[in-house]
């Protein structure tokens, strides 16, 4: 298990050794040998596990690719994307490769018969990091079947994240490069609620309360670090883990509340927040008259370089704008 | 026109058989006639519109898969792409699963999901499996390859079959030269049919010598007559032994496909440089008669040996074509 008061950083670090370990397996990508290039996530995994490091060279496609050759050897993988436009290079392997694999080949036992394949990408936004760098894909991931898309925002859900099996043959994760260094402790607001035995949800509960905030990703972040305390700790709260699990699952435990903010670090045209807007009008629609629900997303434009702008981009300022209002 | 013509005509076309030994030469041409035969059939099959989904024979390209199948082992994984029949057959040998999955029955090799173009070989089988995205199945072959580096005293191979078409798609590049990086045990087997989908390759290339590209990838590199046999299994014993040695290696195979890019037609009308008089010509170059009259020639069989032989081979393949037919009806 990861250690209680590891960071997100650490917790991602200890799970890779485990894994490469277990399954005799591989980590690559760019930057997985190096002590700073990808947040310090790999500090451990360096003196454990040399020999099945390859620091790649930036050939997000085909490095993307190898990791369905090195599952079918039965063999762990995970590959590292740093910065997640990049990603968009190696689409080809985690659609027309990964994500068609079962619909291909017929859902036979293929995880249990194959090595895991773990993809990490992170979204490294902030301090000027431009168009490029600050794009986040997760609605993009979460509309392409035949993948498991997590976004575990606690070091204990990341931990889990890796250890268990999920539903199809590769698996992204989510990492959310701002949170890197918080532990479990900054998260004492929140209890984490299963789903299946793997990843799901970050729930708070306050049946007194009839305010919801749902998101995903670093929300959660900005929700713990609102000045007003006392506030935050009376509302209800549920993070996302898990972007492919249908909120039906989740959404009774909060049948109390009428007020309901929907909270995303992506764009909103036909992005993910869309799709949770939908879920829950459906799941709440016997009191669709009593129902507010507000969406705070990102506008829907790319982001420049320009520091000033960056600060009025993300959502934090909008959601502490709601927060002060209530 | 021209330079495809010179091309095509340089001396890699040059009929020469080396000198095999009976056995090979019989068993290879049995074993490239039972997938011709296989093809006629799924040609026959989608022209009849039982099987629904497309389909990209490989009639005409036959040796090359027999020819992979002596050299490996089990162990290797074969990755294949759209055009992969042949591939599947000769390294499974397992046609009952091949036409009930190209019927899309449940018990074929892909469970029905995949058709012509999603094949799947059982976990010990050295096929891995196909997929139609043009060089999308490179990097899986490397990977393959690349977990398997580091046992130097059983080095399986990771082996990736493409068309011509597949040096025109950046990942190809890109695991070139990840294979040399890291020394993996990869095969790089390029089908140079001089065709990528209707397109021929001097339309498509400022150089069709493919080859030179991996050589600047610093890749091994054989070019070799893909319809002589005697060659081609020379040439790709000799690759798979270096492959083995930690050289990845690049194996341009020139060859044509007898039937246009998809389904049972010809393509004379829709092909760029493909018309009947380069088709008839290509036609006078099919492996299996070149084998065949070779056998003939040099006394390894009589006709009437031969001929049995024939008529055998289309009797099994046709008689497993025939029980999977009535499994769909």
């Amino acid at each position: 298990m990861t250690k209680k008061d590891a960071t997100i950083a650490q917790a991602i670090d200890e799970s890779q050794c485990r894994l490469i370990k277990d399954g005799a397996g591989f980590l690559l990508g760019q930057g997985v040998t190096s002590p700073w290039y990808i947040g310090g996530s790999t500090k451990e995994v360096q003196k454990l596990c040399s020999a099945e490091l390859f620091d790649t060279p930036i050939s997000e496609s085909a490095v993307t690719g190898m990791a369905l050759g090195i599952a079918v050897r039965g063999k762990n993988v995970i590959i590292a994307h740093p910065r997640m436009d990049f990603m968009w290079y190696a689409m080809d392997s985690i659609v027309n490769g990964l994500s068609t694999f079962r619909s291909n080949y017929g859902p036979k036992d293929l995880i249990e018969k194959y090595g895991k394949i773990i993809i990490r990408a992170m979204i490294n936004r902030g301090s000027g990091q431009g168009a490029q760098h600050s794009q986040a894909l997760n609605t993009v991931f979460a509309h392409i079947p035949g993948l498991d898309v997590l976004f575990p925002v606690t070091p204990a859900s990341m931990a889990l994240a890796y250890r268990v099996n999920g539903d199809e043959v590769a698996k992204i994760i989510i990492e959310e490069r701002n949170i890197y260094e918080c532990r479990n402790n900054d998260f004492h607001l929140v209890e984490p609620l299963l789903y299946k035995d793997g990843v799901g949800f970050q729930i708070r509960r306050n049946l007194e309360s009839p305010i919801l905030i749902v998101g995903s990703g670093q929300l959660l972040l900005n929700l713990v670090n609102y000045p007003n305390k006392n506030l935050i700790s009376n509302l209800n709260i549920i993070i996302i883990e898990n972007l492919k699990v249908s909120l039906d699952y989740v959404l009774p435990y909060f049948s109390h509340c009428n007020k309901i903010f929907i909270v995303d670090d992506t764009w909103g045209g036909f992005g993910i927040i869309k799709e949770w807007y939908y879920q829950i009008s459906c799941n709440l629609a016997y009191k669709k008259s009593q129902l507010d629900i507000n969406l705070i997303s990102l506008p829907d434009k790319h982001l420049t370089s320009n520091f000033k702008e960056e600060e009025d981009f993300f959502t934090k300022k909008n959601l502490y704008r709601i927060l002060g209002e209530l | 026109m021209s330079v495809l013509k010179s091309y095509i005509t340089s001396s890699m076309y040059q009929e020469i058989f080396l000198e095999l030994i009976d056995q090979d030469a019989i068993s290879i041409y049995e074993s490239s006639l039972k997938i011709r035969i296989a093809e006629e059939v799924v040609a026959k099959w989608k022209e009849c519109g039982h099987i629904i989904g497309p389909v990209h024979l490989s009639a005409g390209q036959e040796l090359i898969a027999v020819a992979l199948s002596l050299a490996l082992r089990g162990g290797d994984k074969v990755f294949g792409g759209h055009r992969s029949h042949h591939l599947y057959l000769a390294l499974t040998n397992d046609y009952l699963g091949f036409f009930r999955e190209l019927l899309n029955l449940s018990s074929g090799c892909s469970q029905g999901f995949g058709g012509s173009m999603h094949l799947y070989g059982s976990k010990d089988s050295i096929f891995a499996f196909s997929n139609p995205i043009i060089a999308n199945t490179v990097s899986p072959a490397l990977g393959y390859a690349y977990a398997n580096r580091v046992d130097k005293s059983n080095m399986r191979i990771g082996c990736c079959v493409v068309g011509d078409g597949a040096f025109e798609e950046g990942v190809l590049h890109e695991a070139m030269n990840l294979a040399v990086i890291t020394k993996s045990p990869f095969l790089l087997v390029c089908e140079n049919n001089l065709m990528a989908s209707h397109l021929a390759i001097e339309a498509r290339r400022f150089n069709p010598s493919i080859s030179k590209i991996a050589v600047a990838a610093g890749m091994n590199v054989f070019r070799v007559n893909g319809n002589d046999a005697g060659m081609l299994n020379i040439q790709i014993a000799e690759a798979v032994e270096q492959v083995r040695k930690g050289h990845p290696t690049l194996v341009e195979l020139f060859t044509y496909r007898h039937y246009g890019h998809v389904d049972y037609r010809k393509d004379l009308d829709v092909g760029v440089h493909r018309n009947q008089d380069d088709y008839e010509s290509w036609l006078s170059k099919d492996p299996l008669e070149l084998l065949y009259n070779f056998i003939l020639s040099s006394g390894k069989m009589k006709r009437e040996e031969i001929n049995l032989l024939k008529i055998n081979a289309k009797k099994t393949v046709i008689d497993i074509s025939e029980i999977v037919m009535r499994e769909l009806l």
